[in-house]
């Protein structure tokens, strides 16, 4: 079955990808958009806290599924260990139409101008690959800007003093806090931080033709059951299919960019949902499958130039491997602080992302998402018992009485941290998988400390009588804000793809996925990932009506 | 994406909780129920470890949650791959507990079987066998397996009449699709 060529093949229909389909087909493209997943519903799995893509033990809600999928991860004594999707170690991100967008958080961060600009700011770091992005907070604004207004963002940067410069407000207004939110706001302006309320990929009033929020508690690692989290599967995909240029093959699982003998794509092989061998041919290819697939996949295309993979000639793809190193505090109260308004992460400050003393960058800080029962179950100070009666008795004393403050802190690349395929472990279709590697640098645990410290401080000063520290360890990082992989740069030797997205080596090659971060903010990712989509699909566009991607 | 309706249905507090854990000896499953994975003795013996990690208190415990029911249901679902880890440490502690106490895990004290589990989530002892858990590996995810059916989803085969949310004063939120 030899399927009809068509102008640009986009791999994975999730942050990046769906915003690429709906931006070409505008420009009069016709796309096909590969993804491995399916569509996915609230209705297929609901408010099941031990199937979602937050608690995931008996499974990942929304993909990828642990039949089919392996990877092997490097464990702290340097063995290889092979890792099932719903593990932890996998560092999974969802596998369904919108990717990790249909059960995020949601939460509609901007990078400020300093984290596209950490070696300027705060010079070379020993055992780290820091570096500048080729590009700055500014030539980001316009498509900031486009993914706030097209997929939909609740904010008001106005109360957030250390909020980038921006052209437009957030369409829709904030949100309110919870009660829990109001304790720690007022708690953070006591000690003379500056808490405001956190933008989201959310709607506070319909929006787009879709509802307000319902306040559901199950709202991270789920689906939306009335369509008010905005992802691309409810946004820009519905529009790219509409214009009749678009056509989305789900459950088709990629194995390969096709690179030609003269070093140029031509298509992308893949498994399609009834596991036949397919190639899909087109002028352009977009690999947006998050950072460790966008790498497997890269490193699975072996060419005559590229013996290494896909641009991969200078042994960049897969390198700087990130994520976030989550540090913070929980603290108990004696009254109740919960009130059932989900999603519970509401207020956050940004007093802390950078300007501290001696540290190098730092996180957000905000209020965390409520801890669903059995999540909570783990949650417990030093010291206190795993199990048994006075668990239970804890169980139920705190559920109500406790609060998390916590923050991503912006780690610095380590070129060791990676990407591999592995030489033997193999996926169901046959795909050798991605092997993970490398350990965060030591000023990520340093900055963390400090952070969590200043966690703790909002905590006791809203009137928790006891609080512990949550402190990220020392191992592999990624996670569901993994970044890094194919670095954006000026210099071929020292980067995987240009300021566009565009491989150096391959013109007709395109990323557009968190893989291009150089950094990663201090920051949830998502909202830099679209703009970036946006940004990179601007220039192909552009390219294309000079003629330049189309081939003969 | 087709919109979905969703109603509340607000379960009362779970105030008389109390009298419904008079009526199960605690340990005691329903001995009519069947199990897919387990044997008999080995959810018996499943069942008053449960208990211990969520015992009965002013609430239901783990026996009268299902939560032996849970653990047995994922074993030939999503838990599959436990099954060896599961056969062989319940083997193990049966046979462990019988050396040091002369008797099987059910039968000691509740006192008794606290201090057991404790022995085990705190052992140096190495696994059986390259493939088998350490005691303290085996203890770990049996617990987690208690508390995940304790406080998950009933649809598991845990949580009975949501015993687990009613415990926090947590509304119980169903969502008809």
């Amino acid at each position: 079955m030899s399927a009809k060529h068509v102008n640009a093949v986009i791999v994975g229909a999730g942050a990046g990808g769906g915003i690429v389909a709906k931006e070409l087909t505008a420009a009069g493209l016709a796309v096909v958009l590969l993804e491995r997943g399916k569509w996915q519903y609230f209705s297929d799995h609901t408010n099941d806290e031990l199937q979602s893509q937050r608690t995931t033990v008996l499974g990942n809600a929304y993909g990828p599924d642990d039949e089919r999928h392996r990877r092997v991860v490097q464990q702290g004594d340097g063995s290889w260990k092979v890792v099932l999707p719903s593990e932890g170690g996998y560092n999974n991100v969802a596998a369904c139409v919108g990717g990790g967008t249909l059960s995020y958080g949601a939460m509609a961060w901007r990078f400020m101008p300093q984290d596209f600009r950490m070696k300027s700011t705060y010079g070379a770091v020993e055992g780290s690959t820091l570096e500048d992005w080729p590009l700055s907070y500014d030539d980001l604004e316009p498509y900031y800007e486009k993914a706030e207004w097209e997929i939909g963002v609740a904010g008001d940067d106005t109360q957030n003093p250390f909020a980038p410069p921006r052209r437009k407000p957030q369409p829709m207004p904030p949100f309110e806090y919870s009660k829990e939110g109001h304790m720690l706001a007022a708690a953070a302006e006591r000690l003379g931080r500056r808490p405001f309320p956190i933008p989201m990929l959310r709607n506070s009033v319909p929006y787009g033709g879709r509802n307000a929020c319902i306040h559901n508690r199950t709202c991270v690692g789920f689906a939306c059951p009335v369509g008010a989290k905005n992802g691309t599967h409810n946004t820009v995909i519905p529009v790219a299919l509409s214009t009749g240029l678009c056509e989305l093959r789900t459950e088709c699982v990629a194995a390969e960019v096709v690179v030609n003998d003269v070093g140029r794509a031509t298509g992308v092989r893949y498994f399609d949902s009834e596991n036949r061998e397919q190639v899909q041919t087109a002028d352009l290819v977009i690999v947006s499958a998050s950072a460790t697939e966008t790498a497997r996949l890269l490193l699975n295309s072996k060419s005559r130039l590229f013996p290494n993979g896909a641009g991969n000639r200078y042994d960049w793809v897969g390198r700087n491997l990130q994520g976030h190193a989550y540090a913070g505090a929980y603290g108990l109260f004696e009254e109740e602080v919960y009130d059932d308004f989900g999603p519970g992460a509401c207020v956050a400050l940004c007093d802390f992302n950078h300007g501290n003393p001696g540290l190098i960058g730092g996180a957000m800080l905000a209020n965390e998402f409520i801890r669903m029962p059995y999540l909570f179950s783990n949650v417990r100070p030093p010291g206190e018992p795993r199990w048994g009666e006075a668990h239970k008795r804890f169980q139920r004393e705190y559920f109500k009485r406790h609060a998390a403050v916590q923050g991503p802190v912006q780690e610095l690349p380590v070129f060791e941290a990676r990407v591999e395929v592995d030489p033997v472990v193999k996926d169901f279709w046959g795909i050798p998988v991605a092997r993970l590697s490398g350990r965060r640098h030591p000023n990520d645990m340093e900055v963390g400390r400090f952070v969590a410290a200043r966690a703790e401080e909002i905590l006791r000063e809203a009137g928790a009588f006891r609080t512990w520290t949550k402190l990220p360890g020392s191992g592999l990082s990624g996670g569901q804000h993994q970044a890094g992989t194919c670095r954006m740069g000026d210099d071929p030797k020292t980067s995987v793809v240009n300021r566009y997205g565009r491989m150096h080596d391959i013109d007709n090659l395109f990323i557009a996925d968190g893989s291009l971060h150089v950094t990663n903010g201090g920051f949830n990712p998502s909202l830099t990932i679209m703009a970036l989509a946006y940004r990179v699909s601007h220039h192909i566009t552009r390219e294309w009506r000079g003629a330049r991607f189309r081939s003969g | 994406m087709p919109s979905v309706k969703y109603t509340r249905r607000t379960f009362l507090s779970f105030a008389t909780a109390g009298l419904s854990v008079t009526a199960l000896l605690p340990g005691c499953g329903d001995p009519s129920e069947t199990w897919q994975f387990f044997s008999r003795e080995e959810a018996r013996l499943v069942t008053a470890m449960a208990e211990r990690i969520v015992p009965a208190d002013e609430f239901p415990g783990a026996a009268e949650a299902g939560v032996t029911r849970f653990i047995d249901r994922q074993l030939v679902g999503p838990y599959k791959r436990h099954q060896p880890w599961y056969r062989s440490g319940l083997d193990r502690i049966q046979r462990t507990c019988r050396e040091r106490h002369a008797q099987g895990f059910e039968a000691l004290s509740p006192e008794r079987q606290t201090d057991f589990l404790q022995s085990l989530e705190t052992s140096k002892e190495g696994a059986a066998g390259p493939a088998d858990p350490s005691p303290s590996e085996f203890f770990g995810m049996v617990r987690s397996h208690c508390l995940q059916g304790f406080y998950g989803d009933p649809k598991h085969g845990g949580n009975r009449d949501w015993v687990g949310y009613h415990m926090l004063d947590l509304r119980v939120i169903e969502f008809d699709t």
